[in-house]
Parts: C-alpha cells; sequence; structure tokens
C-alpha cells in the first residue's frame, strides 16, 4: 500500500501559490481535468495484535493539466489527491521514559493528513531539450517488482503497480544525435532539502533492444550508483537490469543486484503472457539465520536470490487473470497474489484478490509467530514478539473499485 | 495502428483505375496498390469501436500519426480509462506509454501478435506494415461483387516465413483499385480474420474508406470497427518529435 505522504504539502502550495499566477494573468487557453476516485478494501488473516482487522481506504485524485495560449510549450500539472484510511492505522514512536516503542494510531488533525499533492509540475517543452520541474514521479527500469537501476526505488507489498510516489525534482530531457537520449534528475528528499539524489540515464535502441547505462549519486543512501539497463526482444522478450551499489563510506561494502527475466505469450483467448525473473541482491543474506530482523521494515528484501513468475490471461476485453508469484529462493518463503480485473461500463474498474504467503514458518515472507524460529538473541526475540510477528498477516484479501474521468 | 490497418487506409487512398487494370498481372495490381499506399506523412483522427455479443460496444478514440510504412505513432482520448495512452512504433520495435505508471515501456515482440487494447486487431497489425509486392505473390483468380461493387479477386502468398498471415484473399474493387474486402489466412489456408472496407470519401484527388471492419474470427462473434473522422496528408506535430521517445514521454 502506498504511504500517506503529506509533509511536504505547504511547501507544494507554495509553489502552487506561484505559478498560478503565471497561468491565469490572462486567460487559460486550455485545461484537462483526468483523475479517479476509488475504494479499496484490505483484510489481513493471521494477525494476532489488538488492533482492527481490516484497512479500507478512499482516495480521489484528480490531474489538472494547464496550458497558456501565450506560452504554449509550457504546461503546468496539479494531482492533489485526497486520502482516508480506516481500520489498521498505525505506527510506532520511541518512548524516552521507559525505553519502550508506543503504538500510535493514525489521526487526522491537518489538513496534510487526508490532503497530499502528489504531483505539482511545470514542463517545460524547448526546441533541445524538455524539462520537467516539481513534484514528479521518477520511474526508471525495466524489470518487474525489483529494480535497481531506480533513483527511486519502491516495494508495494499488496500492491505492485500502485502510482510512485511524488518526488520533488528537476528532470532535464536531451534528445542527442545518433538515435541517443539523455535524462538528467535531481531530485530531493521530503524530509530535508540537503537529502538528494542526483541520476543520469543515457539510453538508445539498437537493433531490437532498448539499451541504457544508468549513474547515480545518491546522497540519503551515502552511495553511488552505476547500472545497466537492458530491454529487447529475440523470438521471446528479455530484460536485464543491473547495478552496482558504491557506498561512499568506505567501511560498507559494495555490491551489485541484477534482475533477469523473460517473457512470452501465447494465443489462448485474448493471449496469455508469462514472464519469469530471477533477481539477485549481494547485499542479502544466503542463510536465514543472518537475516537483520530490526531492518525488516526498512529493507525492499533480506535474502539474496529471488525469483518471480507472472502468468496473466485477458479473457477477453473487459476480464483478466492474473497469478503473481514471488519466492525467496534463500528461505523458500514466498508470496502467491492471485487476482482477478474486471473491466466495467462507465469506466469503472473492479480488482479482487488475495496475497498469501507461503513456506516454511521462519523466513522472510512467512516469519511465524514463533520469535525462536528466527533468532537466538534474547532483545530480539522480545521485540519481535512485541512488535513484529503480531502485525505480519498469513494472507491479505483484497478489493478495490476504481472509476476513472 | 496496426499494419492491416495501416494497409487499409493506405491502399484507401486510391487514384481512379484506368480501363485497361483487368490486363495487370497480379503482381503489377500490388505494385499499383504500393504506389497509391505510400503516404509521405499523415494523421488520422479515429474512433474505434469493439463490437461484444451480450454486451455494450466499447468505444475508443485515437489520433494516429504516420510517416511512411514503418513509422506510427497512437494516442488514445478516450475512454477516460485509457486516455492519454501512447504507442509508438519504428520498424520493429513497439512502446508503450501509460499514464497509470507514468513510464515508457518497450512491448516484446510476441506479444504484437496479440489482441491491442481488447479489440480484433493485434499489435502486430501495426508493426508488420511491409509493401505488399514486397511480401506477397498474387495470383488473380476470379471476379466477384462484393456489396454491389464489381471486384478483381486476388490470391496472395508471403514470399517470407514467419508472419502472421501466409495467406490472403483480396476483393480490389475495379473502379477504385481499394480491397474493399480481405480474408486473412493462417499456414493452413484457414481464414482467421476479415476485413470488410466501406464509406468511400473523396479527399482531394484520393478515394478513401472511412469505415474498416475487421472480425478475429478465433474470437466468437466479435468484431472491431474503426471509423475515421479525419484525415490529413501531414503531420500535425514535428516528425522529429512524434517518432520520438520524447513524444511519448510528454505526448505533445
Amino acid at each position: 500500500m502506498q504511504k500517506i505522504n503529506g509533509n511536504s504539502l505547504a511547501v507544494n502550495l507554495r509553489v502552487l501559490c506561484l505559478l498560478i499566477p503565471v497561468f491565469v494573468y490572462s486567460s487559460v487557453s486550455y485545461a484537462e481535468l483526468s483523475g479517479y476516485i476509488e475504494a479499496r478494501g484490505f483484510w489481513p488473516q493471521g494477525v494476532t495484535d489488538d488492533d482492527e482487522e481490516y484497512i479500507t481506504i478512499e482516495r480521489f485524485r484528480p490531474t489538472i493539466s494547464y496550458d497558456h495560449e501565450s506560452v504554449p510549450w509550457i504546461n503546468l500539472t496539479v494531482t492533489p489527491q485526497l486520502y482516508f484510511q480506516q481500520g489498521r492505522c498505525y505506527h510506532y514512536e520511541f518512548d524516552e521514559t521507559d525505553y519502550s516503542l508506543k503504538k500510535v494510531r493514525c489521526k487526522i488533525e491537518e489538513v496534510d493528513d487526508y490532503l497530499t499533492i502528489e504531483r505539482l509540475y511545470l514542463d517545460c517543452y524547448l526546441k533541445r531539450i524538455d524539462f520537467r520541474l516539481g513534484r514528479q514521479a521518477v520511474n526508471w527500469g525495466s524489470a518487474q517488482i525489483w529494480n535497481p537501476t531506480d533513483l527511486f526505488r519502491e516495494f508495494f507489498l499488496a500492491d505492485y503497480w500502485a502510482e510512485r510516489k511524488g518526488i520533488d525534482a528537476a528532470k532535464v530531457f536531451f534528445p542527442l544525435p545518433g538515435n541517443l537520449w539523455l535524462t538528467a534528475v535531481a531530485a530531493t528528499d521530503d524530509t530535508s532539502i540537503s537529502d538528494n539524489r542526483y541520476g543520469l540515464k543515457l539510453g538508445t535502441t539498437w537493433k531490437d533492444a532498448d539499451i541504457a547505462v544508468v549513474f547515480m549519486d545518491d546522497t540519503v543512501a551515502e552511495r553511488l550508483v552505476g547500472g545497466v539497463d537492458i530491454k529487447g526482444q529475440f523470438e521471446i522478450g528479455y530484460w536485464f537490469e543491473g547495478a552496482w551499489f558504491f557506498p561512499t563510506d568506505s567501511d560498507l561494502d559494495d555490491h551489485l543486484e541484477f534482475v533477469v527475466g523473460v517473457d512470452y505469450s501465447f494465443p489462448l483467448k485474448d493471449g496469455l503472457i508469462i514472464a519469469a525473473q530471477y533477481y539477485y541482491d549481494g547485499s542479502g543474506e544466503r542463510s536465514k539465520q543472518d537475516y537483520d530482523w530490526l531492518d525488516y521494515i526498512n529493507r525492499f528484501s533480506m535474502a539474496r536470490d529471488y525469483a518471480s513468475l507472472l502468468a496473466s490471461l485477458a479473457w477477453n476485453d473487459e476480464v483478466s487473470l492474473s497469478l503473481l508469484v514471488i519466492s525467496n529462493l534463500n528461505d523458500s518463503t514466498g508470496i502467491i497474489t492471485p487476482y482477478l480485473n474486471l473491466l466495467l461500463p462507465s469506466n469503472l474498474q473492479l480488482s479482487f484478490g488475495e496475497n498469501i504467503t507461503v513456506g516454511p514458518e521462519g523466513g522472510e515472507f512467512r516469519p511465524g509467530d514463533d520469535p525462536a524460529k528466527l533468532t537466538d538473541n534474547p532483545f530480539l526475540k522480545d521485540m519481535l514478539a512485541k512488535y513484529l510477528l503480531p502485525e505480519v498477516p498469513e494472507s491479505i484479501y483484497y478489493i478495490w473499485l476504481k472509476r476513472s474521468f | 495502428m496496426k499494419r492491416t490497418f495501416m494497409v487499409f487506409l493506405g491502399a484507401a487512398v486510391l487514384f481512379a483505375v484506368p480501363a485497361r487494370i483487368h490486363s495487370l498481372t497480379g503482381t503489377e495490381f500490388l505494385k499499383k496498390i504500393d504506389a497509391n499506399m505510400l503516404y509521405e506523412k499523415r494523421t488520422t483522427v479515429a474512433a474505434m469501436t469493439i463490437n461484444r455479443p451480450n454486451r455494450s460496444a466499447k468505444v475508443m478514440e485515437m489520433v494516429i500519426y504516420s510517416k511512411g510504412l514503418d513509422h506510427a505513432a497512437i494516442e488514445f482520448s478516450a475512454p477516460a480509462r485509457e486516455k492519454g495512452t501512447r504507442f509508438l512504433k519504428i520498424e520493429d520495435n513497439l512502446w508503450i506509454y501509460m499514464p497509470s505508471t507514468e513510464k515508457v515501456m518497450k512491448i516484446s515482440g510476441h506479444m504484437l501478435r496479440q489482441s491491442m487494447m481488447g479489440s480484433d486487431f493485434s499489435y502486430e497489425d501495426s508493426v508488420r506494415n511491409e509493401s505488399l509486392e514486397e511480401l506477397f505473390r498474387a495470383e488473380i483468380v476470379g471476379e466477384e461483387e462484393v456489396a454491389g461493387r464489381p471486384c478483381h479477386v486476388l490470391k496472395l502468398e508471403s514470399k517470407k516465413q514467419d508472419v502472421s498471415y501466409p495467406y490472403m484473399k483480396l476483393w480490389v474493387d475495379k473502379e477504385w483499385m481499394i480491397p474493399i474486402k480481405e480474408e486473412l489466412m493462417a499456414l493452413s489456408g484457414k481464414v482467421i480474420k476479415e476485413v470488410e472496407l466501406g464509406e468511400v470519401k473523396q479527399l482531394g484527388d484520393r478515394n478513401i474508406p472511412t469505415r474498416i471492419i475487421m472480425r478475429d474470427l478465433l474470437r466468437k462473434d466479435t468484431s472491431t470497427e474503426i471509423q475515421l473522422k479525419d484525415v490529413r496528408f501531414e503531420l500535425e506535430l514535428s516528425e522529429d518529435l512524434v517518432f520520438s521517445r520524447r513524444w511519448l514521454e510528454r505526448g505533445r
């Protein structure tokens, strides 16, 4: 699920106030409204804490795009989002009085708690370059689920195709001679203006393949990253996306991550697509005894080797059935997600499915409820028993209904 | 868009047929059709309607930009769910931009034979847009009337292997030299798609069918109709822009 992301609302609203007069100085020549409203429900199974056993979310996410007649090469895009969540919703805060973690339930106290600005950017289309300034999505990489060359990586356990979080960034796209193109991005984290990330991506199409090399300077994670992203076709579709991560702190080890995958489609109904991937994370552990469970929430992954399999059948132009399997090859746990997607009249879309954890207890996706299976450390056992294990579901049913406009 | 659709668009824009046309060989027919199909640049506004049994029709609107035989770009403007989805085809490569992911993705080659956007057209129908003369050997097999119009009937056999339609049968309008009906066949000779072209309108010195209906016979009782609302033999956007990744990302 996507986290509520409102801490830069005030900044964005100030930027919006600065930009809007530019567009309303005289008449606005063209304004376009699109977007969606949706409701989602999640029912985690197997949680044993004392919190609610459901999550419901309502979102209203319009996008307004403005062109001004006197400056047709400039476009302003604004995507505010109203977001309400009920049921399980909390975070932990450290209590210095007794050195414990206290569960704090979500509350609506300020406008930031339900209204966020997800996109707010100005596009400038110049003769030789395109420039985008403001809160935008930065979404790099050809692989599915895992993208080592992505400047801002996100991993949604229950919603793999959710929209990316908005990033305050400046992005430039340069078409270059010889079928080359270059994208440069400078971005900041919401938390601090000094936490910056810089990325360069140089790409081309050679024969039947898109090839790109990527360089990133991530001052947030304090590392330099060099990567390659290739997606092509040779009878079957294939891709390779890999990056080497070099910590700027010389005490830390560098590591390699890569994803290699193939896909193929079959003429069954309106098309059956099978995609398989292998993901290697050199910073992960081969043995579950070595997992850093204190970092369980923060890490994208804990192990070294993963595989995924996606089968998607378009039954007809309205109904599709999919099955996604993500497997941790080191501890033999995984998540299986069967889901059904229906395109209904009136621009309605209905989807429902389940995330099911599988494998022996004690692994990444199925830690179980016995901390002794995870660690020998008494302190860590206590922490896991109190805070983590009661909250990790065995499966999650979900349903969502979306109406586009 | 799809190859077949582009072939139809191309074939549609033909000059009136000379009186001696009946004496042409099959290859000469194809050469004439190809000669008339080759547009330097074209912008088409179209509506695609997918008709399904027991369900309401699904209507999609789009703008198609094309240059020559191997450059095409499509942007969907309706329905709201598909609005802003863009395809770009350059030679045998196809990319898609979806607003929901805000990302340009290359579509793998094998996907090209699957249904595009749930229609009776496949992705490859647009990608494989070679010259009929280069791709097929043709034989004139007779004359028939289609929708009251006299036609030459041509049987086409592919010169290449690994093509979607190794055999085709064309009903070429004697006056317009437009295939107004086509049967697209598999290697076994089984007809897998049927196409009708109609509502021919004159645009300048060209005759254009503005209604194209395709039936994928492997599906049950569906058909996809493309209605051409506006055809201009020019690009409304710079060709350096529209046939580029830059256009996919920004869409204007």
